[in-house]
């Protein structure tokens, strides 16, 4: 069965970097929100999620962002993606996520979003 | 020529990822392109999605799905025998996604792509029977315009 793959590192100034494999879905999305959440509870709230290898999105895998970005931001984060799929950025232009959240093509831009 | 495909499945979201390869499958037998295929799979997903969280409110069930591609059209039918579901105010052909950031609202967002994917978005309940359906449809593209060589 598809599934999500997902790992986790602290990079420096206090940034978690995630990273998404697979498929994240109404099946997959809670573990995707535990992660985040875990992060929250961490106190780091500048995330760089990479999805370049994320190969499907719905839209419950979408709200975990839409549901997190707001408390990033209150808490002087944000959150940035690294390298959407083209899959995975078609359900972030049409849901209009593509003008609100932050987007990198590399580790170095994507860091360079919270300095 | 028409193609059909249908498939059962329980009311299991670990069942959703099967019936995304039936429609994949199915798409590719027709013109549209990969980012359409991509986007018609999306629609599928979230409206069956959407009837495996509420159709049957934590009782097993059975859903079932049927697919028809024909020269003019895709066609896309779900049905349960759930509760009565009535979208309301939540099939909206527009959101305000920065009110959704802002209440820190996760749902509501599949209906929208629903709506934005597919030309048509039906619900229907038959009550005599119990069953809601939901039919969606999308249009096929035009025929690509034949270049001269192969006109000729």
């Amino acid at each position: 069965m598809p599934d999500l793959k997902l790992s986790q590192e602290t990079l420096p100034e206090g940034v978690c970097y995630i990273e998404a494999k697979g498929f994240l879905d109404a099946h997959t999305f809670e573990e995707m929100e535990q992660l985040i959440n875990s992060v929250f509870r961490q106190n780091c709230f500048r995330l760089i999620v990479k999805l370049e290898e994320l190969q499907y999105i719905s839209s419950a895998g979408a709200g975990v962002f839409v549901g997190a970005i707001g408390r990033a931001k209150e808490n002087g984060g944000d959150i940035v993606f690294l390298k959407p799929s083209p899959p995975v950025k078609e359900v972030f232009d049409l849901l209009g996520l593509s003008a609100i959240f932050q987007f990198a093509s590399s580790r170095e831009e994507a860091q360079g979003c919270f300095s | 020529m028409t193609v059909r495909r249908s498939v059962s499945i329980a009311n299991d979201s670990s069942q959703l990822s099967s019936v995304r390869g039936l429609v994949k499958d199915l798409l590719e037998t027709s013109p549209f392109d990969s980012t359409w295929r991509n986007k018609i799979v999306v629609a599928v997903d979230e409206a069956l999605a959407n009837v495996v969280e509420h159709a049957y409110e934590g009782d097993r069930g059975e859903i079932q799905i049927l697919l028809e591609l024909d020269h003019s059209r895709l066609q896309v039918v779900i049905r349960d025998s759930g509760v009565k579901f009535n979208p309301g105010d939540r099939l909206q052909s527009e959101i305000d996604i920065h009110e959704h950031i802002r209440k820190g609202l996760k749902g509501g967002l599949g209906m929208f792509l629903m709506q934005q994917i597919m030309d048509e978005v039906r619900f229907t309940q038959d009550a005599q029977h119990c069953v809601n359906e939901l039919v969606m449809v999308k249009r096929l593209p035009p025929p690509e315009p034949q270049s001269q060589s192969e006109s000729e």
